[in-house]
């Protein structure tokens, strides 16, 4: 069996790189990151220009600065470069499917049996570097029998090294090498250079069990599995499926059942995998390629996580018709997105919910998927309490698909002035209308509050309203802790009336429908607000 | 074949067995049966039949008026006037307490009369004891796109009750096909704000009933917090209860933070 080859790729500059691909000038001049460690700014990584000025990784601010005062510094951000490393990851899967990586600068790829998929070891090592070259990024590249072997030749000789193909020459090769390309921890590498063993070749010779007793098992066993007389595997990261399927016709379709055809067999396919995962998707995408090039994409939305796949089909339902199939479709593809946990639930209780619209009732759910797919999501709402004392804020109208307000006191829900419940308004003294105006409304020929028995009447949408009685008034008074907004542009009447201690009257027309409207405490004149309908 | 006829037979003793007890129950009984068969029904679910479930107005003589003692479910109501949406809110609250609750679904019509007097207000709806987080509004841009999310949701069985605001009276076909949607799903359908045609004249349409509701001066009331509302019965289909000249209507009291009774009750 032919021995097993890693490929290892040393980024050196791999921090400094990612910001210079981004501002391509700072790759010219002497360049480094910073980050803070115990209370001092330190260099986090530089590039090879501040390199050659002599600074190094792990150095205080103030000595790089003292050494090169032009430098070019920019803060450090070691997630985002952890981030680009499992990036790269992902595209030196091109080589091989196992790739893990090698600390926060590194990758190992297995790629035992890959190589002359490429020509040969030697040209696929130039391939890779030369590829990542192309990209901006500088890469040393060992390939050896192991891991650590691997990487040291990367680290340590400057990638120079043509592939080692066997471990009696990788034996050979690392003999040279200092014993910090064993990857020792630091009393160890100590220990061993005070009794002079400065190589790795020096170890070779000398009895295992001293050297254990003396520098611990953590450097025989580093050695072992430099040198490969120890296992040491690279454990890739899992694949993740996607939640993608795909159907291809033989011959182009047209027609619009084969279209809903097509659509049931990718549902019926992608939800046969929700239901093994015990999983449901709130949002669909279904592509459809022409034969010509051309790519439709329809998106809907389901107001819980559904895997059931009549509901899934139905989602689509009315939207298919708006495919225009040209001269044939060829393939379909379907994307599950916005994926949940559902737990396996028995479809026949679906009865058992409580009318409420915020609580999933799943017959419901079924019915409102199906308009917000003719509709849009935004035409389906739902009311919402708001804790407001200004009676247009107290109902507030948000789209059914948008999740729920969070209950319960906390900063945010505040900002958001949620809500928590329906206060009980049943029997309260103070009533309020059925129907209100979501912006108040002047009304014309306002004269001031009439006198007891006086006729008055006002005139509201261009009709004239007699007044046969009227009862009030009930004085509403903005928050205090609201300002009112600042001069925006376009301030609308309700802007302007916002902040104002209002006085609301119930009014009786001559016909007996009753209104609620409201006078400005400071504002002149009256305001229609409401209809007890 | 052979359970058929035995059904049948059954059927025919029963109606001379309710003969012989009550000759008065005759005819509606007949109605019953005749109608079931309509639907397609088997001969032998006539029997099921006379409990045609209903929806109490909650005013005696407007519940007497009406075949079966209340308002049909699984039917289309036509409700008109300036009166109409607080009608129809009455009949929803009813109707949240006496089954079990199910949501409601709103189809708002862009610029009906109803949606230019404003948006449903939340504290108004728990005040007439109707829980505003059981409503599902939607608002289609379309009146096709709105006649089709009512049968939608007639039809789904999901929602005890769909209102939809309409400008006009609706045509023969859509309602018809809305009171299809109803009887396949059991819920009740009201179209609010048909008023009359134009001309005044009352289209063919296969609505179960239709309602007049105006607000009204109520004379004399000692508090300001009730509102007068006059209701009119316009059309019943299959006919009023009882015999009667003219339409019946009937003078209501609405308490504007609580429920209606019957005019003449408002101090009980």
């Amino acid at each position: 069996m032919a021995e097993r080859l890693v490929l290892a790729l040393w980024f050196p500059y791999l921090a400094t790189e990612r910001l210079e691909r981004r501002d391509p000038a700072l790759a010219a001049k002497p360049f480094a990151t910073f980050l803070e460690s115990r209370g001092q700014l330190i260099l986090g990584a530089v590039n090879p220009g501040a390199a050659e000025a002599g600074l190094t990784p792990g150095m205080t601010l103030a000595n790089a600065r003292a050494l090169l005062p032009d430098i070019t510094l920019r803060p450090g951000e070691p997630g985002d470069d952890l981030r680009l490393l499992e990036k790269l990851r992902g595209w030196s899967e091109r080589y091989t499917p196992w790739v893990a990586l090698d600390g926060v600068d590194g990758l190992f790829l297995d790629v035992t049996g890959c190589a002359h998929l490429f020509g040969d070891e030697a040209t696929m090592m130039r391939d890779c570097v030369e590829r990542l070259d192309g990209i901006g990024f500088t890469a040393l590249a060992g390939l050896a029998p192991t891991k650590l072997g691997a990487a040291a030749l990367a680290r340590f000789c400057d990638g120079a090294v043509p592939p080692v193909m066997s471990s009696a020459h990788l034996r050979e090769v690392l003999s040279p090498l200092p014993v910090e390309a064993l990857r020792l921890t630091a009393e160890a590498a100590d220990g061993v250079h005070r009794v002079g063993l400065n190589r790795i070749g020096d170890l070779l010779p000398l009895p295992r069990a001293s050297l254990a007793s003396r520098y611990g098992l953590d450097l025989v066993n580093r050695l072992d599995r430099a040198l490969g007389d120890q296992a040491d595997p690279i454990s890739p990261k899992r694949f993740t499926m996607p939640w993608r399927t795909r159907l291809n016709f033989p011959d182009p379709i047209g027609l619009p059942d084969d279209l809903v055809a097509g659509v049931k067999r990718l549902v019926a396919r992608l939800s046969q995998r929700l239901e093994r995962e015990q999983k449901g998707c709130r949002r669909l995408e279904l592509s459809v390629f022409r034969v010509d090039g051309e790519v439709t994409r329809l998106s809907v939305g389901a107001a819980e996580a559904v895997r059931d796949p009549d509901h899934l089909a139905r989602l689509f339902g009315e939207r298919l018709g708006s495919i225009d199939p040209g001269f044939g479709i060829e393939s379909m593809v379907l994307t599950g997105i916005a994926l949940e946990d559902v737990s396996a639930r028995q479809e026949d209780a679906d009865q058992q919910d409580d009318g409420q619209v915020g609580k999933a009732a799943p017959g419901l759910s079924k019915l409102t998927d199906r308009l917000a797919s003719r509709l849009g999501e935004g035409a389906i709402l739902r009311a919402e309490p708001c804790a407001s004392h200004m009676p247009e804020r107290a109902t507030r109208y948000t789209s059914l698909y948008l999740p729920p307000a969070p209950k319960g006191k906390s900063l945010k829900a505040a900002d958001r002035e949620a809500p928590a419940y329906w206060p009980d308004w049943q029997g309260n003294a103070t009533p309020r209308p059925t129907l209100i105006l979501p912006v108040p409304e002047k009304l014309g020929d306002s004269v001031t509050a009439p006198l007891p028995g006086a006729r008055w009447s006002f005139r509201w949408r261009g009709r004239d309203h007699g007044v046969r009685r009227m009862s009030g008034p009930e004085r509403i008074s903005p928050e205090w802790w609201r300002h009112p907004p600042e001069n925006r542009a376009g301030v609308t009447v309700l802007d302007d009336l916002e902040g104002q201690v209002r006085d609301y009257y119930r009014v009786e027309g001559m016909r007996g429908e009753l209104y609620w409207m409201f006078r400005p405490a400071i504002h002149p004149g009256w305001y229609m607000h409401g209809v007890f309908a | 074949m052979r359970a058929t006829g035995a059904e049948r037979t059954n059927k025919k003793g029963q109606i001379t067995a309710v003969e012989q007890a009550e000759s008065k129950a005759l005819p509606a009984a007949l109605v019953q049966a005749v109608r079931a068969i309509e639907r397609g029904a088997t001969p032998g679910m006539v029997e099921g039949a006379d409990a045609v479930p209903v929806l109490p107005t909650g005013f005696a003589p407007v519940d007497q008026a009406l075949p079966h003692g209340g308002l049909p479910l699984g039917a289309l109501h036509e409700v008109s006037g300036s009166g109409g949406v607080g009608f129809v809110l009455h009949l929803l609250a009813r109707l949240s307490v006496s089954e079990k609750p199910r949501p409601v679904l709103w189809c708002a019509g862009s610029g009906s009369q109803y949606r230019r007097q404003g948006v449903l207000y939340g504290p108004g709806l728990t005040q007439i004891g109707l829980d505003p987080s059981s409503l599902v509004i939607v608002t289609p841009r379309e009146v096709e796109d709105m006649l089709w999310a009512a049968e939608e949701g007639l039809k789904s069985g999901a929602v005890s009750a769909v209102v939809m605001e309409v400008d006009r009276p609706l045509a023969l076909t859509p309602s018809r096909r809305l009171q299809l949607a109803a009887e396949i799903g059991g819920g009740v359908g009201f179209a609010l704000g048909a008023g009359t045609t134009p001309s005044g004249m009352i289209m063919p349409h296969a609505i179960t009933t239709r309602w007049q509701v105006d607000p009204m001066v109520l004379p004399g009331s000692s508090t300001d917090l009730v509102q007068g509302v006059h209701l009119r019965l316009d059309r019943v289909r299959g006919g009023f209860a009882g015999n009667r000249v003219g339409l019946p209507q009937w003078g209501l009291v609405r308490r504007i933070n609580g429920g209606w009774v019957m005019q003449g009750e408002e101090d009980g």
